[in-house]
């Protein structure tokens, strides 16, 4: 469905419901993703997911246009994680590292990650990275997102970003060969 | 695109599947449950008094008030001048009403019959 038509969906009282469907089965498996990349445990993925396509659904009159609907989307699921995991370092009063290594902990123990032992490295060497590096690194990596709609996302240049990535694969790399 | 040409083997060999496990049926079941979510978060209304811009507004009127008692401090407090003026009318209009009364009575005529009747 063309984006123009399915926002004026979403912005009719009456269409609004099946719009709002339509989007969720276009973008919610890509959010998602994003999202438990970053956050590894699924129910706290599944509760960001909901907060976001909840904040689409009452705010899409405040949607410019100025992006693609999916790249507005994409923003406030990165938002989102991002207050969450800054929330959760608040919460429990520990280092930075501290989350990470739970997070990585939950690689090894969860039952959710089904990858093989060098996938389970690569997720790992990942979250050594800092927040903004792994955002960079899991959007380009494994989402093919193009540098000018993660700039949109970000709100960084392109070129920090081709360098930000440039670096995380260069760190990731030299983790890999040291293990 | 020259980080991704130039990446090594050793991460370009590595499948770059999703490896994360979902339960079955979560991204079919996902749509129902944010817009159950979301319809109870349009139907639920705040209370009156839990509205923000009511008590902005009460906070607002509140520093006015505060401003205009602190600006004008020589000010005579309304009360007073008001009273202090309703005195002056009633004073004035005793005064009137006396010098007419005491106009129109013939103080001598008194004064003569008292004096003839006494003596």
């Amino acid at each position: 469905m063309n984006e123009d038509v399915l926002i004026q969906q979403l912005r009719c009282e009456k269409s609004r419901n099946f719009a709002f469907r339509q989007l969720m089965q276009q973008e919610q498996e890509k959010t998602y993703r994003l999202i438990r990349r970053m956050v590894i445990d699924h129910d706290d993925a599944d509760d960001l997911t909901q907060a976001t396509f909840i904040k689409v659904f009452e705010k899409i009159n405040d949607f410019e246009g100025k992006s693609k609907l999916s790249t507005w989307i994409y923003r406030i699921a990165v938002n989102e994680t991002l207050n969450f995991l800054r929330h959760k370092r608040r919460k429990l009063f520990v280092p930075i590292v501290d989350v990470e290594r739970q997070l990585s902990n939950k690689i090894d123990t969860g039952s959710n990650f089904t990858g093989d032992e060098i996938e389970k490295k690569l997720q790992k060497a990942i979250l050594t990275l800092p927040e903004k590096q792994r955002l960079v690194f899991n959007m380009r990596y494994y989402e093919s997102v193009k540098y000018e709609e993660m700039s949109e996302i970000l709100g960084t240049s392109t070129g920090a970003l081709k360098a930000s990535y440039h670096i995380a694969v260069e760190k990731i790399e030299k983790i890999l060969k040291s293990d | 695109m020259k980080s991704e040409t130039k990446m090594s083997n050793l991460l370009s060999d590595i499948p770059r599947r999703n490896a994360f496990n979902v339960p079955d049926g979560y991204f079919e079941e996902l749509p129902t449950a944010v817009l159950s979510k979301c319809s109870v978060s349009k139907v639920k209304k705040k209370p009156f008094l839990a509205s923000k811009p009511l008590w902005w507004s009460v906070a607002a009127c509140g520093l006015l008030l505060l401003g205009i008692w602190f600006a004008v401090p020589n000010a005579t407090p309304l009360s007073d001048s008001l009273l202090a003026g309703f005195d002056f009318c009633v004073m004035e209009i005793c005064d009137d009403y006396f010098l007419d009364l005491l106009g129109s009575f013939d103080f001598f005529e008194l004064f003569n019959y008292d004096f003839f009747d006494y003596h």
